[in-house]
């Protein structure tokens, strides 16, 4: 009990303190919610991300994380509430949003009729590239996947089909990436592969992380800010810097994390 | 526009590589080559029949009653507008089907709408692929008509006869349109796929076989094999009179085939190709006089459709938060 009253308290004072600098949010959100009939999914959330950050959405299963992730990428319309992304109104302007951003969704799984060079093409194409050969190819060589072009979707292996994933999220040079789930499915080696990929995208092109995940250790491997969603609600929101100084005697981040949840059960 | 291009070729693509598309494409090539030959052969035994019987009577001395069978090339084509009728619906309703079952299950969609496009360009960039893909289809259907008529003995047509053929080209596509258009409807709508793939073959099954059905068995004339009035010796008067006392019968039964899309196909089809006698002494701006209302019901059907498939992709919620 003792731990979530705390929690509650760094909440509060977070968001409010960096309120100075308005432009440089790349997310921007006031009193989000996304009810389903008495429900709430997302509830009452409010949540600011600076440029070239990679921020991680914490939360156990059934948090509202994807429900957030589709409400900042224009999906599915709030229930209430407003937000920027990108400097764009979610709701009024979406397809501004669209133009500056990339999202790889949970799971994905493209066409699999198709080679994962015309898959690309195709999303690149809809994203307004009119002639997209050369930038699918500088982002296959990014992601050192230039010798997947040619292969069927359905010949791929997860973890190649999650590099092709992030291929489609970036080839239109999005100012702010949104990765539900990432490293869903993969084995250590693509875990480690796919945190390199991130990490490489944050600091060589520049591309602010927005990432939902429900494992603590790869927040605090990858990621500089830290929210934590619980029932629709964010409990927590700090750097990771703070958090670790915050949480040193405390025992391992994990048991607190996994005492959040406890409590709230209860 | 230029979105719904995009869409349009990457659908049209899509199909062409599918095996089950070019199987369906095959079979039907196949099934309207096979039915216009095996009608030649029925024709060509009814004319040597005639010939044989007019020998007999010219051997003693007497003049025919009948006049020798016509041919009408175009009269060969029923069992093309049969199956067109059964295996198009089947096809409209699968390519509806899946073109939303792929992106639901494989999420694609997602991908699509996290793109600067809107929902209208995804329904109707669907559509277009769609009826491009259906259009070649039928094309593919009409050059194997007039190859088979070249085949079995060197027929051509006439320039009106190839109006009727072009008319019924575009009414076909029309038909399989309006069920692509259904199909693609419930699948959005429905939860789940498996639903949505059920109640579209529930609606093949009432509107393509059950109605036509009821009306036909409804229909006295055709309780006897040749037609029940022509064996009784009845003309065409007598006939008339004989079913004017049954006019409300007619009416209704007329009012359940109109029920069924696949009727009003069947009739301006069966009208074009003179399947119906009566049809083959008149011009083909009467014949489309006579059948505007099944003309202009076939291309209502679709208009709906597409306004609905953009109402219902635009309004759902489903597909995104799943
Ligand atoms: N269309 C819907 N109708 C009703 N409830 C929904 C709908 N979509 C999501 N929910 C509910 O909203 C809650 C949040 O779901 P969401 O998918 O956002 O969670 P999540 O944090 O992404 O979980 P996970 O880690 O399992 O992916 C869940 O309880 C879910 O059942
Ligand atoms: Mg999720």
């Amino acid at each position: 009990m003792i731990e979530k009253a705390s929690m509650n308290e760094i909440m509060k004072e977070s968001p409010s303190k960096e309120e100075t600098s308005f432009s440089s949010f790349v997310v921007d959100v006031r009193n989000l919610a996304k009810r389903y009939g008495d429900f709430a999914a997302v509830n009452d959330l409010t949540l600011q991300v600076k440029k070239g950050e990679i921020f991680g959405f914490l939360g156990h299963n059934g948090a509202g994380k994807t429900t957030t992730i589709n409400m900042l990428t224009t999906l599915l319309e709030p229930s209430s509430g407003s937000g920027k992304v990108a400097g764009y109104d979610i709701i009024n302007e979406s397809l501004e949003v669209r133009r500056r951003i990339g999202y790889l969704p949970e799971n994905v799984q493209f066409y699999d009729s198709m080679t994962a060079y015309e898959n690309l093409e195709y999303f690149a194409k809809l994203s307004g590239i009119k002639k997209p050969d050369s930038q699918i190819w500088e982002v296959l060589d990014f992601l050192d996947a230039r010798s997947y072009a040619d292969k069927k979707i359905s010949a791929l292996s997860k973890g190649m089909r999650q590099r092709i994933g992030i291929a489609q999220a970036i080839i239109h040079e999005p100012e702010i990436l949104f990765l539900d789930e990432p490293t869903t499915g993969l084995d250590p080696f693509g875990v480690k592969q796919l945190r390199d990929i991130i990490l490489r995208l944050n600091s060589q092109k520049g591309i602010t992380i927005f990432m939902n995940t429900h494992l603590l250790q790869e927040v605090t491997k990858t990621c500089s800010t830290i929210g934590v969603l619980n029932h629709g609600s964010l409990i927590y929101l700090d750097s990771l810097s703070n958090t670790m100084k915050r949480f040193k005697d405390e025992g391992s981040l994990e048991d607190i994390y996994l005492n959040i949840e406890n409590n709230e059960e209860e | 526009m230029n979105n719904r291009l995009i869409i349009a070729k990457k659908e049209f693509q899509d199909i062409f590589r599918s095996k089950i598309f070019s199987t369906i494409l095959v079979l039907l090539l196949t099934l309207t080559a096979t039915s216009i030959l095996v009608s030649t052969f029925i024709f060509k035994s009814q004319v040597s029949q005639y010939e044989s019987s007019l020998a007999l009577l010219q051997s003693i001395g007497k003049m025919p009653t009948e006049a020798a069978p016509q041919l009408f090339p175009l009269n060969l084509l029923r069992g093309v507008v049969d199956y067109i009728e059964i295996i198009g619906a089947i096809i409209g309703i699968l390519l509806g089907y899946l073109s939303i079952a792929k992106e639901k299950k494989t999420k694609t969609l997602k991908l699509l709408l996290s793109r600067p496009i809107t929902k209208m360009d995804i329904t109707i960039g669907k559509i277009m692929g769609h009826f491009l893909f259906v259009s070649i289809m039928i094309l593919s259907v009409a050059a194997i008509i007039l190859a088979s008529f070249l085949a079995i003995g060197g027929i051509t047509l006439t320039t009106v006869e190839y109006y009727k053929l072009a008319i019924f080209v575009m009414l076909s596509i029309l038909y399989i349109m309006v069920f692509f258009t259904l199909s693609f409807f419930l699948s959005v709508q429905q939860k789940s796929l498996s639903n949505a793939l059920t109640i579209c073959f529930v609606i093949w099954l009432v509107f393509v076989l059950v109605l036509p059905q009821i009306g036909d068995t409804m229909d006295p004339d055709n309780q006897v094999p040749g037609g029940f009035f022509k064996s009784m010796g009845f003309d065409k008067p007598q006939e008339e009179a004989v079913m004017a006392k049954f006019s409300n019968y007619e009416t209704t039964r007329d009012h359940i085939e109109q029920l069924s899309v696949t009727k009003h196909y069947e009739r301006t089809g069966f009208a074009l190709f003179g399947i119906k006698k009566t049809y083959n002494d008149m011009m083909l701006l009467e014949i489309l006089k006579e059948k505007w209302f099944d003309i202009v019901f076939l291309f209502t059907l679709f208009i709906i459709g597409i306004f609905s498939d953009v109402y219902i992709l635009y309004k759902d919620k489903q597909f995104i938060s799943s």
